[in-house]
């Protein structure tokens, strides 16, 4: 799964060659052709971008293996399903919004708002994050090794955000079962949140994914951006505590 | 579906003010029925929509005031001065784009953000299917329909395990044979994607609308209408279906709004969006409208309040935005007047965006009214909404009853409901008949002529 570990590609294009447009019906027939037995058996195609496209191949769902070289623009692989994805470049506003499944990776900077709305599946970007990163979202997991904006995690009410650099301002403005991580520091955090260590059950999930976005680092290094009605139980099941049931 | 009585007060007023010889002979012939039909595509703005400059209409046309009393007295007076400038003959004079491939709703009425969560999502299907097969269009997609009703893909609330599965996401609205407008919300709650390719009409949401009870926020009961319900035990919150969320910055269009803690215990929900997150500006929508497009044929409308109505125009034609609808307080006066005076403001050849109303319910002659102003569609959704109200069990039977052509005795609010959309809909056939224009563009077009409200 990690991003050096893409292997040789089966289909090769380019959009010198082709449209966006003509691309995605490429995609979407050989997505049509392809067995999904696995992940590993997917197909490995290699696409050469020529501009940052925007509404770059919306809508595709199937087990496809892409590696993207070069820049994308705005609203990049939105309401994507079960394909593995790797960019080579930076990208635009609202980069995989409502991802449904599979991968995406990012070896570059992400603008405004990537990860917008998803569901489910994982983006990993290896660079940094503009604002809003994670707005919205429902599910899944969001890595970022790099720094993030402003409004990180707005609106979130689902998934994980887990940021491996540095915050901007209101960090985590969520609700419902939003988990947040952050290694570095947050300019300030958004009203009613709180900064907590990990649990050691929280450093064992967080790790576990850590390894699996290739991102370096120890979970231990990381804090929980979390509500503060939230935290205040927590600190009065602190173990060490005498409980009335012993 | 007949027109009005020509002999009646209000047609002996005319006749008396505006025809004469000829001209009066023509009214009085038998018209074929006009049609209803309304494009949902951008208006072209074209040279016979100019106003005529010295004609002495255009210098007194606006004086009248926007009053249940006195709408007989300038209906009439409008079309005389229609008539008089420019001959009773206006249909050239149409401002529509004219494409003939272009989608059409049957008529120019619309039910607008309807409370579904109110109804189980059995009713929901059968009531917007009632509504829709009368010709209205419907404000409804799979977030409110749910998996039940459409094994769709509507964007699942829990984390999912990845999928490879190659199958298609099929939308609830594939086989529906009505109009239906879906509504893409910045937060996307209650958004799937593949509505865009089955729906006429998308509604890129800006602003968030305001309920009596909620003030800004979603109610319990849409979180669970639009999140499937899916949620685990442990996830479930005890707020109430009472608890406000206040708006935490009112004036904020950059950022998320705070949800309230209803109680201790209680989990807060994220407040919506006022604003797409993915934007900083209106100048960005552009690619949002781009996107939207990308996802299917369906018409792209963009939606605001009556005060944001001016500033959101411009961006709206730059993005070459179908239409506008435009949620108006009190009277949709003001909102006609902006859209008339920067209507006269487009270059000739170039495409504007329609005006769709959406407020409190507009009597007959209102609405004949908006549309001689220039609205294309108004809501009819306080009419509508009465079927949703809690209160009334049977609503979904009585809705399926009518729709079945069966007597509509048995709910006052039905026959209610088929009393006001054949009255208004018989206005304004009656008014295209007098007029002589073939379609509903064509009353715009011909009050068009006059020139900007001044």
């Amino acid at each position: 799964m990690a991003p050096s570990s893409f292997p040789a590609s089966d289909d090769s294009f380019s959009l010198r060659d082709l449209t966006a447009a003509a691309l995605a019906k490429r995609l979407a027939s050989l997505a049509e052709q392809a067995v999904p037995a696995s992940a590993a058996e997917s197909r490995r195609i290699r696409v050469d971008l020529v501009d940052a496209v925007h509404c770059f191949l919306p809508q595709l769902n199937g087990p496809l293996r892409l590696k993207l070289i070069g820049a994308l623009g705005d609203y990049a692989l939105a309401y994507c399903r079960g394909c593995d994805i790797l960019i080579e470049g930076h990208v635009g506003n609202a980069l995989a919004e409502g991802l449904q499944g599979g991968v995406v990776r990012v070896r570059g900077n992400a603008g405004r708002a990537a990860g917008l709305a998803m569901t489910a599946g994982t983006l990993a970007i290896y660079g940094s994050a503009a604002a809003r990163v994670g707005a919205a979202m429902r599910g899944g997991e969001l890595f970022v090794r790099g720094d993030v904006g402003d409004d990180a995690g707005v609106g979130m009410q689902g998934g994980m955000l887990v940021i491996g650099g540095n915050a901007g301002r209101r960090l985590g403005e969520t609700g419902g079962n939003a988990t947040i991580f952050l290694r570095g520091k947050a300019a300030s955090l958004a009203d009613g949140m709180v900064q907590r260590r990990l649990r050691k059950a929280d450093e064992l999930r967080l790790g576990m994914l850590l390894i699996n976005a290739s991102i370096r680092g120890a979970a231990k290094e990381f804090q929980r951006v979390i509500p503060a009605w939230m935290a205040a139980p927590e600190q009065a099941q602190r173990t060490g505590e005498v409980r009335p049931n012993w | 579906m007949n027109p009005p009585d020509p002999s009646d007060a209000g047609d002996r007023r005319w006749q008396k003010l505006s025809l004469a010889g000829e001209a009066a002979d023509r009214f009085r012939r038998p018209a074929a029925a006009p049609s209803l039909q309304v494009p949902l595509a951008a208006k072209v703005r074209s040279a016979s929509d100019l106003p005529v400059s010295d004609s002495p209409a255009v210098t007194t046309a606006h004086d009248a005031t926007w009053g249940q009393e006195a709408t007989s007295v300038q209906e009439a007076t409008t079309a005389q001065r229609v008539t008089t400038a420019h001959g009773p003959s206006t249909a050239a004079g149409q401002a529509t784009a004219a494409d003939a491939g272009d989608q059409q709703i049957p008529l120019p009425f619309f039910w607008y953000d309807p409370p579904w969560q109110t109804v189980l999502p059995i009713d929901r299907q059968r009531l917007a299917e009632t509504v829709g097969r009368w010709g209205v269009t419907v404000n409804i997609g799979s977030g409110e329909l749910g998996p039940a009703a459409s094994g769709g893909d509507r964007l699942p609330s829990l984390p999912a395990t990845q999928s490879l599965s190659v199958d298609r996401p099929r939308s609830v609205l594939a086989d529906v044979r009505w109009p239906a407008m879906v509504t893409r919300r910045s937060d996307r709650l209650g958004w799937c994607p593949s509505d865009a390719a089955h729906a006429q009409l998308v509604e890129l949401r800006l602003g968030v609308t305001v309920n009596d009870s909620l003030g800004g926020g979603y109610s319990e009961a849409q979180w669970r209408m639009w999140q499937g319900d899916q949620r685990r035990g442990d996830e479930r919150d005890e707020r109430p279906e009472s608890a406000t969320v206040p708006l935490a910055r009112p004036g904020d269009v950059s950022g998320a709004v705070a949800g309230a803690i209803a109680g201790a215990g209680a989990r807060p929900r994220p407040g919506p969006f006022a604003f797409p997150p993915e934007c900083e500006r209106l100048a960005d929508l552009s690619l949002a409208t781009e996107q939207l497009r990308s996802l299917g044929a369906a018409a792209i409308y963009w939606s605001c309040d009556e005060r944001d109505f001016e500033s959101v125009l411009p961006h709206a034609l730059a993005a070459e935005a179908d239409g506008i609808i435009v949620r108006f307080g009190r009277s949709p006066e003001r909102v006609l007047e902006r859209y008339r005076r920067w209507q006269a403001t487009v270059p000739i050849g170039q495409q504007y965006p329609r005006l769709w109303l959406a407020g409190r319910l507009l009597g007959a002659e209102e609405t004949v009214k908006c549309l001689m102003l220039g609205a294309s569609a108004v809501s009819i959704s306080a009419l509508c909404d009465r079927w949703l109200a809690p209160d009334r069990p049977t609503a979904a039977a009585t809705a399926v009853a009518v729709g079945g052509g069966q007597p509509p005795a048995a709910d006052l609010i039905a026959v209610e409901f088929q009393r006001a959309v054949e009255g208004i809909r018989d206005q304004i056939s009656g008014w295209m008949r007098r007029l002589s224009v073939e379609s509903v563009d064509g009353l715009a077009a011909a009050v068009a002529k006059l020139g900007p409200l001044d």
